[in-house]
């Protein structure tokens, strides 16, 4: 990476990220994503047994995401970067290392966000404020703050934090519990590494010690230019990732990694409507029992990225898909055969059916291997002749794309939840697709008995 | 300009056609401006709409967290808030560029002489090409495409180009012009305002916008020039041929110069300008900077108007004079404003910086503003802020 947005350091086997990205440290895309590449090459650093997060400088902690990004950047961005940011925050709180957030200045926002995924949070004691001032610019914590920090100071305090926009300073934070300890100033990091030490010594990390794997590949390198074994382009709405070959010689992770940077452009991109993944033979020389804990953990971040954008997505495929293969397509909403002919001893191998997130999807049939034309029987696969012709159905102005990916987030995203938060899940995107453009046109078309003119928005 | 090396260019068809049409909608006179060019500038290289780069000082970046790295070529070696933050400031930029001759237009038909009227469409023709030159910084540069949004600058200048007087990103742009003289004064303190911007931007770490600064700054010293010397000929005359009064010239400073410390943003802010070498003082260094200059200019202008009243008198008699009698003066910094730190943003002062109760405040600034001003929506809505913020 040309420009780095965070400052790594080592103590007793601890490392140090300082966010740096002046004046105020705040998140961007480009930090957020050095920040998972970062705890990605981390987990994997057998010398490596935890982390502290601060800010650089003696001001910031981090003042939340940039307010000038989301302002400059347009809303289909802005709503891309949240869903990515809420993404990476996951993503760390579910790290198998020690996370400690050593508060050295002002932490706003989705700076809180990031320290309340932290395991143990210490302050340094001063002047300086805590909290989350969202509902002054007119949104709320969109990161998790509002779940976490009632869960962590109960929700009254949480409710008047959060819908006063009022903040704490250190000493306050502690008397409500929202962080573990008030610490100088001086040597503050010192302590931080102490702190995760005693975690480590209490909670020995038994995944990490798993992994035997060492990293053969460094993500940080790679992440400005992702390409050599796939391409991505537009067309006509249409966004395609197509793997343009198997790459047995790169460990998992980096094809993924591959795929990750595409996806994440594909997400930014407001003139795709509908997103199609091509995997025209196996890519993975691996299945996902011979996966790390890490490798593992990056791999179901990826098909959470999948899951999670807000447009349909296929996968489309012409010979028996390998195991991780095989996740990738179930991760998809449509999988779509394009082999010549269905062959019965064509066999889909998925070795462990019932881990698969969405084991809903898969037929019920008691035979140990399934071969294609029994998935397309039972409909978890299609067979298209046309895929570009069906797919254009998906892309304006035939198709209003965002309720199109908003009734895919409300069926897969509620699928496994409460009823109680399905319903509101859908409740809320609805009162979104009320606001949007393709709604008004939709209802007014209705009314005009003449075909709607869909924008994509 | 050739010692400058400057080299001209021309955006996309389609936006240079979209800034000539924005143009037939705000500024009409241009052709007038044209077809008397070598009338009233003679020695002028005539207006040509297009952008023009210079040689920098320097290739390298002098201060911050890129110190001694090569300028950026391009947008996306800007990564971070570091590329936003970058665009908003030539969003900014052009903004006031275009925000001015929206401005200049209201007015621009009452100046009180020839000159003066072709100097303002001067003036109005060179915030054009300004207004231009930004469009090139975003449009040359498909990089910009790197912040994820490929349609970045795209939407920005679409933006820029549906800006009214009223959604400008400064105030000081979204006043109305309602008299002459706003021309004038808005010319000498809020053309002020952007040499030093300029000035300071001539260090921006990314190339393009570097470049830029130079033919910029020529042409603004005669924005500010031409401010300067019509204001002292107007208050001249007001001491002596009559015209407009001091009191009138004094209401109009009083409107403009805090608009124009609004400018300077935050004292407290402006490190992460210097962080990324996009401008090369802190906000509170340009702003004293800038207060100095005007304060050396409004001696000056005192001077001419104590001159004209009594001709003859020594130059030691002049400044005392001008010290007793302060013909005209700048008002507190803390007066009428919005923008600043907490204890003067909002807060009621009048123009010798002491505190007003709200009762009194309204009708205190009919007495030392336009009555014009407060008239105008910006004017009734800015004043009726103040006094729900204090």
């Amino acid at each position: 990476m040309e420009q780095n947005f965070i400052k790594v350091s080592v103590v007793d086997n601890v490392a140090i990220l300082e966010l740096d990205d002046p004046s105020a440290n705040t998140l961007t895309f480009h930090l957020l994503e050095e920040l998972e590449a970062r705890f990605l090459l981390l987990e994997s650093d057998p010398e490596i047994k935890g982390i502290v997060l601060t800010g650089s400088g003696d001001k910031f902690f981090s003042g939340g995401v940039n307010i000038g990004m989301l302002l400059t950047a347009g809303e289909k961005h802005n709503s891309h970067f949240i869903l990515y940011a809420a993404e990476v925050l996951e993503y760390i709180e579910s790290s198998p290392l020690p996370v400690v957030a050593a508060i050295n200045g002002n932490i706003t926002g989705g700076g809180l966000e990031l320290a309340l995924i932290s395991d143990y949070r210490i302050a340094v004691s001063g002047t300086y404020n805590i909290g989350f001032p969202e509902v002054r610019l007119g949104v709320i914590p969109g990161m998790g703050g509002t779940q976490r920090l009632s869960r962590l100071v109960g929700a009254q305090r949480a409710l008047e934090m959060i819908s006063q926009g009022v903040f704490v300073g250190p000493d306050s934070a502690l008397e409500i519990g929202l962080v573990d300890q008030v610490v100088d100033a001086e040597n503050y990091k010192t302590k931080a590494v102490a702190l995760a030490v005693e975690f480590i010594n209490q909670h020995p990390a038994e995944e990490k010690n798993d992994l035997n794997y060492s990293p053969s590949w460094n993500p940080l390198e790679e992440l400005i230019e992702a390409g050599g074994i796939l391409t991505y382009h537009v067309e006509n709405g249409v966004g395609s990732i197509e793997f343009v070959g198997p790459a047995p010689e790169y460990p998992p992770e980096k094809i993924l990694s591959y795929l990750n940077q595409a996806l994440l452009q594909v997400r930014g991109d407001d003139a795709v409507f509908v997103l199609n993944i091509n995997i025209p033979k196996n890519i993975f020389s691996a299945s996902w029992s011979d996966l790390s804990f890490t490798q593992k953990r990056f791999f179901d971040a990826v098909m959470a990225r999948i899951e999670g954008y807000p447009r349909l997505v296929s996968l489309s495929f012409s010979n028996a898909l390998g195991d991780l293969e095989s996740r990738i397509a179930l991760a998809c909403d449509y999988r779509v055969y394009q082999g010549e002919a269905i062959s019965d001893k064509q066999v889909l191998s998925i070795n462990e059916r019932q881990e698969m997130r969405f084991s809903a999807l898969l037929p019920k049939v008691e035979k140990q291997s399934l071969s294609i034309s029994d998935y397309i029987d039972s409909g978890l696969f299609l067979t298209k002749p046309s895929l570009s012709k069906w797919l254009s159905r998906f892309v304006p102005p035939s198709g209003a794309a965002q309720a199109i990916g908003y009734a895919k987030l409300a069926i897969t995203q509620g699928f496994d939840k409460p009823l109680a938060a399905s319903l509101l899940l859908e409740r809320h995107l609805q009162e979104q697709l009320f606001s949007a453009v393709d709604s008004q046109e939709g209802m007014t078309a209705y009314l005009e008995k003449r075909p709607a003119n869909f924008k994509g928005n | 300009m050739a010692s400058l090396n400057v080299k001209n260019h021309l955006i996309s068809k389609k936006y240079h056609k979209e800034i000539e049409a924005w143009q037939q909608r705000n500024f009409p006179d241009i052709q007038l401006l044209t077809r008397y060019w070598k009338k009233h500038f003679p020695e002028q290289e005539e207006w040509v709409l297009c952008a023009k780069t210079s040689d920098i000082r320097t290739d390298i970046i002098t201060q911050g967290k890129y110190i001694n790295k090569n300028k950026f070529e391009k947008a996306s070696e800007m990564k971070g808030s570091m590329l936003y933050q970058a665009l908003r400031i030539v969003k900014a930029q052009c903004s006031t560029e275009l925000g001015s001759i929206q401005q200049h237009v209201e007015t621009v038909d009452e100046s009180t002489t020839d000159y003066a009227k072709f100097s303002i469409l001067r003036i109005m023709a060179e915030e054009l090409r300004h207004a231009y030159q930004m469009f090139w910084v975003l449009s040359h540069d498909a990089s910009w495409a790197s912040t994820g949004d490929k349609k970045i600058a795209d939407n920005l200048m679409d933006e820029l180009l549906s800006m009214n007087t009223g959604s400008h990103v400064l105030d000081a742009f979204n006043i109305e012009f309602t008299d002459p003289l706003d021309n004038i004064v808005f010319a000498c303190f809020i053309d002020r305002v952007g040499k030093f911007q300029l000035s300071m931007q001539e260090e921006f770490s990314y190339k393009p916008m570097s470049a830029s600064m130079r033919p910029m700054l020529v042409e603004e010293a005669f924005h500010l020039q031409t401010g300067w010397e019509v204001l002292r000929e107007i208050c001249i005359a007001a001491v002596t041929t009559g015209g407009r009064s001091l009191d009138e010239v004094q209401r109009s400073i009083n409107l403009w110069y805090p608009r124009a410390l609004e400018m300077f943003g935050s004292v407290e802010g402006g490190e992460s300008n210097l962080q990324f070498s996009f401008k090369s003082m802190s906000n509170a260094d340009a702003l004293s900077g800038y207060i100095k200059e005007v304060e050396a200019l409004m001696l000056t202008l005192n001077a001419a108007i104590v001159s004209a009243r009594e001709p003859g008198l020594a130059r030691k008699d002049i400044i005392r004079k001008v010290k007793e009698s302060q013909p005209l003066y700048l008002p507190a910094q803390n007066f009428l404003r919005m923008r600043a730190d907490t204890q003067v943003a909002g807060k009621l002062f009048d123009v010798s910086g002491n505190t007003l109760s709200k009762e009194n405040y309204s009708q205190y600034l009919t007495e030392v503003l336009p009555a014009k001003f407060l008239n105008t929506d910006f004017g009734k809505k800015y004043t009726s802020n103040l006094l729900l913020a204090s």
